[in-house]
């Protein structure tokens, strides 16, 4: 069982998660997302110019912590932009779910206040279109499947 | 086709061939490479994606706006399609996206648009309803924007996807040219590869014949043909090394040649070997060599010679051929030659024998004629002479001068007479036509007679006889024949010694010979040697004025010898002369000599 979320939603983790909040959900303000353990990545990106550090958590953190089980999640940003994922990409590459780029947040007028990030100068593979259109951001829920 | 050509066809063009291969090769990955890096979709190259998204961000804005105007409870749903709207914008107005519009021809635009944000924040802002109307004015112009936009960019994707085929057909169009160079290429190397092994397998059976043609031309070679390597083991070993040595190729290919045969081990053989190992040609001409059990030696020549790989030397190869029948032939020759010089010689002393006779029987002839002339004439003279009186005083001579005249003419005939006896005899005696009966004959007695029978015809010659010491000297002769030659050295002591001078005679035995001196005073001449009296018709200058032919001497000496005695002269100190009748002694005689002998003298 989550703690309720006291500040705003940021996100939504729905499906297949063992630990919920309300209504079978897992609700998260921004507070409880900076609980997660922090992670950081420094990478260029496809449509910013040169490198940029990015400051959140890893994918893969977030879904151990609701007790995700399944086999694709579908990340949905606030212009109801879908995109399938593979779970299992999460533990090949250090995906990151970021709320921050260059020590600023990022906000809901950009691309808040969460954005996807992969590895991508790290991973000459992810430097692929079929990996950039996962960048989903002003990410708002996540469907385990 | 010559040398050059060849060499250029050879080496030059495989070469030439791989060169366009690699150089083809290499062009044809860059082509790829280039090919694989324009196949990379950037993120902005999907500007269409984006300007879409935009206009639907924007419309949908303009739509919560007049939603919120009818129930006002929208405003959340309002705010998240602002954000939305301005996500959406920011990504537009952002790095590559921005500098698509920008070469889209949007700069303008989107500097005009950027500039009215604040007054959209403060319309989206307002606790108010918002002024819908306004709203709508101000993102008229950016939807009409995205709208050409997107148009454009369409356009612009199209035509650069157009190119980019274009290009990538270009690509592989000269990547495909590449290729078929590549496999004409490889088509040439193959084809090279293939002919470059024909003509191996070619001048591989080439030298496989003339390995086999050496082989039998090693083989089937009279001479010892053996090769052997810088160990001295034998790599070669032909049919006649084997006839030669006895022993077959089985026993020799891969051994020492010492233990091959004890010949190898003679010093000098060794060393011959050992300088052919070092360069040196060496050449060993009549070597004697035993074969085991025979005890007659063969001969052989021997040379070595270094057997090179280009500068380095790998072994010698030994030529050895068999010249005993040879050197056999050789010597037969020298041994025909060294006869034939014998008999030559033979020859030679014999033709200088018989022309020194021929001379010599000229000589003679030349004296008789001499003697003839002045021997014969005289007393012919005397004759002649005495008829001559006789004749012309036919009237008035007293028959005591016809007697005296008469008497001298018969003296002459009877020395005349006498002259041609002594010539026959001497005649007789070259034909062998003398008899000889030897028999003991008392010497000293025989001495005795005829010098007092000389003293009776020549009583003014004082003749000596020193009486025979102790026995009687009994010699072994014919007393005929010795008569004759005392006689002679008795008349020859007379007429040739001065008046008043004593004439000795001695006879005397010593060691088995009974010898009997006639010693007179007078002078030899000088210049030809004692020995020249003893010649046929020799005349001494002493001779001149006294009768003789000169064959006195020569008839003793030639008898005494055929009695196994001799006549020799000896010269004293006081002028004296003195002519030895030597003879064997009777006592050393046995019966079987006593039978009479005849000799004969060649002519």
């Amino acid at each position: 069982m989550l703690a309720i979320p006291e500040g705003p939603f940021v996100l939504e983790v729905r499906g297949g998660i063992s630990r919920t909040n309300i209504d079978g959900a897992a609700y998260f303000d921004m507070e409880m997302l900076k609980a997660l353990p922090s992670a950081r990545l420094e990478t260029s990106t496809a449509v910013t110019d040169g490198v940029r550090r990015f400051g959140g958590f890893l994918m893969r953190d977030l879904l151990a912590h609701v007790g995700a089980h399944g086999s694709t999640v579908i990340a949905t940003a606030l212009n109801d932009y879908m995109i399938e994922i593979e779970i299992n990409e999460f533990d090949r590459y250090d995906v990151l779910v970021a709320y921050e780029m260059d020590g600023e947040p990022l906000l809901s007028s950009d691309k808040g206040p969460l954005w996807i990030v992969y590895p991508r100068d790290q991973h000459a593979a992810l430097k692929d279109i079929r990996y950039d259109y996962r960048w989903v951001w002003q990410l708002q829920r996540l469907d385990i499947r | 086709m010559n040398w050059t050509t060849r060499a250029l066809l050879g080496v030059a063009l495989p070469i030439l061939t791989i060169a366009v291969f690699i150089v083809l090769l290499a062009y044809s990955l860059t082509r790829l490479s280039e090919v694989e890096r324009d196949m990379r979709i950037e993120a902005t190259q999907n500007m269409l994606w984006v300007i879409s998204r935009a206009h639907l961000a924007s419309l949908q804005l303009s739509e919560a706006a007049a939603t919120s105007t009818a129930d006002y409870a929208d405003q959340p749903e309002l705010r998240l399609r602002y954000n939305v709207f301005l996500s959406r914008f920011s990504l537009l107005d952002d790095g590559p996206q921005r500098r698509r519009m920008e070469q889209l021809g949007f700069a303008n635009a989107l500097r005009d648009f950027r500039n009215v944000l604040p007054e959209l924040a403060g319309l989206i802002g307002s606790p108010e309803i918002p002024d819908i109307e306004r709203l709508h004015g101000l993102l008229a112009p950016y939807n009409a924007m995205l709208g050409q936009a997107a148009n454009k960019a369409m356009v612009a994707e199209w035509d650069d996807l157009g190119n980019k085929l274009d290009i990538s057909r270009d690509q592989l169009w000269h990547i495909i040219v590449s290729l078929a160079g590549i496999a004409l290429a490889g088509a040439a190397l193959f084809i090279h590869f293939l002919l470059a092994i024909r003509e191996a397998r070619r001048r591989t059976r080439l030298l496989n014949k003339e390995k086999a043609f050496s082989e039998l031309l090693i083989g089937s070679s009279s001479e010892g043909i053996i090769a052997v390597d810088k160990e001295r083991c034998c790599t070669v070993w032909n049919e006649a090394a084997e006839r030669l040595f006895g022993v077959t190729v089985d026993k020799t290919i891969g051994h020492r040649l010492a233990d091959v045969s004890g010949f190898f081990q003679i010093g000098r053989i060794e060393q011959a070997i050992g300088e052919a190992l070092a360069g040196q040609s060496a050449a060993l001409l009549d070597q004697p060599f035993f074969l085991p059990g025979q005890s007659d030696a063969l001969y052989v020549d021997l040379r070595c010679f270094s057997l090179r790989d280009g500068e380095r030397i790998v072994g010698s190869i030994l030529l050895i051929s068999d010249v005993t029948e040879r050197r056999a032939a050789q010597r037969a020759i020298a041994d025909h030659r060294d006869r034939l010089e014998q008999l030559v010689q033979e020859r030679t002393q014999e033709l200088d024998a018989a022309l020194t006779r021929e001379r010599a029987t000229a000589e003679l002839y030349r004296n008789f004629g001499t003697m003839v002339s002045h021997q014969f004439r005289t007393p012919l003279a005397i004759i002649d002479s005495a008829l001559q009186r006789l004749m012309r005083r036919r009237n008035n001579l007293t028959p005591d001068e016809v007697l005296q005249r008469g008497s001298n003419a018969r003296q002459a005939i009877e020395r005349l007479t006498k002259l041609v006896e002594s010539t026959l005899d001497s005649a007789r005696l070259d034909a062998g036509q003398i008899e000889i009966r030897i028999q003991p004959c008392d010497l000293g007695q025989l001495v005795y007679d005829l010098c007092l029978r000389q003293s009776e015809q020549t009583p003014d010659r004082k003749i000596e006889v020193i009486p025979v010491e102790g026995h009687a000297a009994i010699a072994h002769c014919d007393p005929v024949h010795a008569e004759n030659i005392l006689t002679n050295l008795l008349s020859n002591a007379v007429k040739y010694s001065p008046l008043g001078t004593t004439i000795d005679v001695s006879v005397e035995t010593k060691n088995c010979r009974v010898e009997c001196a006639v010693s007179n005073q007078g002078a030899l001449d000088r210049q030809d040697g004692p020995n020249v009296v003893f010649e046929r018709y020799f005349r001494g200058t002493n001779a001149e004025g006294r009768p003789g032919i000169g064959i006195g001497l020569y008839i003793a000496r030639t008898l005494a010898r055929m009695q196994e005695g001799d006549v020799r002269i000896e010269r004293g100190e006081d002028d004296r002369i003195t002519f030895v009748l030597d003879l064997p002694c009777a006592t050393t005689v046995t019966a079987k000599d006593e039978a009479p002998l005849s000799h004969s003298e060649p002519a």
